[in-house]
């Protein structure tokens, strides 16, 4: 390790000319020193010609077959001799002054682990802007505040973190096999006890969004929540943080057997059943009655799937207290 | 001037914390050969004190009584050594890669005067996000774009001038409130070469409540002026009818949209832009806007109401494209 020095991991994925800004905006930080690791997860496009051309020996470049985003960090990590980790995807943008700014925060509060701040997003092809922007801010319980989505707080993205090492080392590696691999770190890194700290002020980072994009995938998403909140379970041994994932488990299983998709009737049901049983609290008999008419009744297909019961669903869910999926 | 400098003058009016980003963006740069030039419009937050002192010499700070954007531009440019203009206001984000790309172009086309590129926009706060990216594309005969109605609105953060396009243009004019729809039409009319540069966002605009674009009525009096003033130097056609055209146009969307307009005088303004051209407006055209205007306010912004008109609209009138732009 080399104290001071910060390793900007970028994982490019057939990013091909987006990766150039990325590149350049990790290379031209107000902070210094910085080392720059490109992970390439076997891009079919331009990168591999054209970074190393363009780049090299500023950055580092390595290709390696396609282990996602959670793999692109581990190989990064790996290869980084930096105190502080930054990880970026192979097509946002980081703010000029956002290293400096959350070493700064590392330096005035020596027992942090992990700093992070807002970040904006911006579209790729222009258009009608239609998205939220989510505004951060410190917490007391970052456990609670990751589990429990009453409160509605998603505030860390991580384009706009900053890892100490001990952090990652605490934690460990990524985990590859995750869908929603960020979440599953974020509560992995509040079980193991590291200390979050907060940077206001300016956006850190721009996160590009495009369609396609892997968080637009609704169902996959919510498999990937699912899978998140079940590895979760195993782990999280202390009340009250037990019983909120739970509560999501059964929430995200009530959820995907409701959109039954690739699902037959039985296996719609099945689910249903064992989202029950994951919280008999949270998905109380009359909403498990409701879900299992929705299954099995001819007209639930339509409920679930048409734009124009958009009223009725919504007023089912606000009578359940569920999301009915849509 | 230096061959191959860069100068970015940075206009900053009251931005702190904001503008030290705007900053940062500028010194750094994938293109190293710049120098950054902090024009301060009497900013009575902490700008006097924070800019000196953390980027001490490597920005060159000059303050000076507010004269506006346009001003900050005209004591930026005077200030400025570089072969190379960007102008960036005191929030906004230049991409790192900004200067390189537009160099590049300026380097690959030696007989270009303007290099403009796509711009994107970010919240200063969290929330929803509700506004329209325009997407930027090459323009064969920039004066008519920007003149003709829907007309183009190029960002001048997305914009890097070549130090000859603004000898050639003169000052900004610090009397009007739109000082850079002025500054295209004078640059596109003095014969000024525009390039397209592709690839990427130039820049992040920031979003604000408050922010001079958000006073609908300012800028509708402002965008007035400005075409008040091309018409002074417009001298050739088709320019000059394709701008009477903007003008009308811009007049009947005024009037119908009634802001801060009693309905006498929303009803004298739709007949100035029928009387502005004819052809633009029909009879047809302004009796559908007289019917709106005289309709009660509630009636027309129901969104039942909204889905008629926008039909009438679109089977009568030519203007919609105007309209979407006008409104996002």
């Amino acid at each position: 390790m080399i104290a001071g020095l910060v390793s900007i991991v970028i994982c490019a994925y057939n990013n091909w000319p987006d990766v150039e800004m990325t590149i350049e905006s990790a290379l031209n930080q107000s902070h210094h020193p910085v080392e720059v690791i490109v992970v390439d997860n076997s891009s079919m496009d331009a990168t591999p010609e054209e970074v190393p051309k363009r780049f090299c020996p500023a950055v580092r470049y390595v290709r390696q077959p396609n282990r996602h985003y959670a793999g692109a960090c581990n190989t990064g990590f790996e290869l980084a001799s930096g105190e502080f980790i930054q990880f970026v995807a192979g097509d946002d943008v980081l703010a000029p002054n956002k290293i400096e700014k959350q070493v700064e925060i590392f330096r005035a509060n020596p027992g942090l682990d992990i700093v992070y701040g807002d970040v904006r997003m911006f579209q790729t092809l222009a258009g009608v802007a239609n998205w939220t922007d989510v505004e951060s801010k410190p917490e007391q319980d970052y456990l609670k505040a990751f589990i429990d989505t009453d409160e509605q707080w998603t505030g860390i993205t991580a384009l706009g973190v900053l890892f100490h090492r001990k952090a990652i080392e605490k934690v460990g590696p990524w985990d590859e096999s995750m869908y929603v691999e960020d979440l599953d770190y974020w509560l992995r890194a509040t079980w193991a006890g590291c200390r979050f700290g907060y940077c206001a002020g300016s956006p850190m980072g721009f996160v590009r969004l495009w369609p396609g994009q892997k968080t637009n995938n609704k169902l996959a998403m919510s498999r990937g929540m699912e899978a998140v909140w079940e590895k979760a379970l195993g782990y999280v041994t202390r009340e009250p943080y037990r019983g909120l994932i739970a509560a999501n488990l059964a929430r995200s299983r009530f959820y995907l057997a409701l959109t039954r998709n690739q699902m037959t009737t039985r296996e719609a049901s099945a689910k249903l059943a064992l989202a029950r049983a994951t919280s008999p609290g949270t998905i109380s008999a009359l909403a498990y009655a409701a879900g299992y008419a929705t299954i099995i009744l001819p007209g639930g297909f339509i409920l679930t799937r048409s734009r124009r019961l958009r009223p009725i669903r919504w007023l089912l869910a606000r009578l359940l207290r569920y999301p009915i999926p849509g | 001037m230096t061959p191959g400098l860069v100068s970015v003058v940075i206009c900053a009016y009251n931005n702190w914390p904001d503008v030290e980003i705007t900053i940062q963006s500028a010194l750094c740069q994938s293109y190293q050969l710049l120098e950054v030039i902090v024009v301060d419009n009497s900013s009575t937050d902490p700008t006097p004190e924070e800019v000196p002192r953390r980027f001490g010499r490597r920005v060159r700070y000059i303050r000076q009584p507010n004269k506006g954007c346009a001003g900050a531009y005209n004591v930026g440019f005077a200030a400025a050594q570089g072969e190379f203009i960007q102008f960036v206001d005191g929030d906004d984000v230049l991409a790192p890669n900004k200067i390189q790309k537009q160099v590049e172009v300026f380097r690959a086309n030696p007989e270009l005067d303007i290099v403009y590129g796509d711009v994107r926009m970010f919240q200063a706060a969290g929330g929803a996000a509700n506004w329209t990216d325009h997407a930027m594309q090459p323009e064969d005969d920039m004066l008519k774009s920007i003149a003709a109605p829907p007309g183009i609105l190029l960002n001048t953060l997305g914009v890097l001038f070549h130090r000859r396009a603004l000898e050639k243009v003169g000052p900004w004019d610090e009397s009007l409130y739109i000082e850079d729809v002025d500054y295209w039409l004078r640059a596109a009319w003095a014969g000024c070469r525009f390039g397209y540069c592709s690839g990427g966002p130039m820049g992040f605009g920031r979003l604000r409540p408050g922010q001079k674009s958000k006073n609908s009525s300012a800028m509708a009096r402002g965008i007035e002026a400005v075409w008040a003033k091309a018409l002074g130097y417009v001298t050739r056609e088709p320019y000059r009818s394709l701008l009477l055209a903007s003008i009308a146009h811009w007049r009947f969307y005024e009037a119908i949209s009634r802001d801060k307009m009693s309905k006498r005088e929303a009803l004298a303004m739709l007949a100035l832009a029928r009387s502005t051209r004819p052809e633009t407006i029909s009879a047809l055209d302004y009796a559908v806007g007289c019917l709106r205007v005289i309709l009660p306010a509630g009636f027309v912004r129901s969104s039942w109401t909204r889905v008629v008109l926008r039909s009438f609209i679109r089977l009568f009138d030519r203007n919609l494209g105007y309209f979407r732009r006008a409104r996002s």
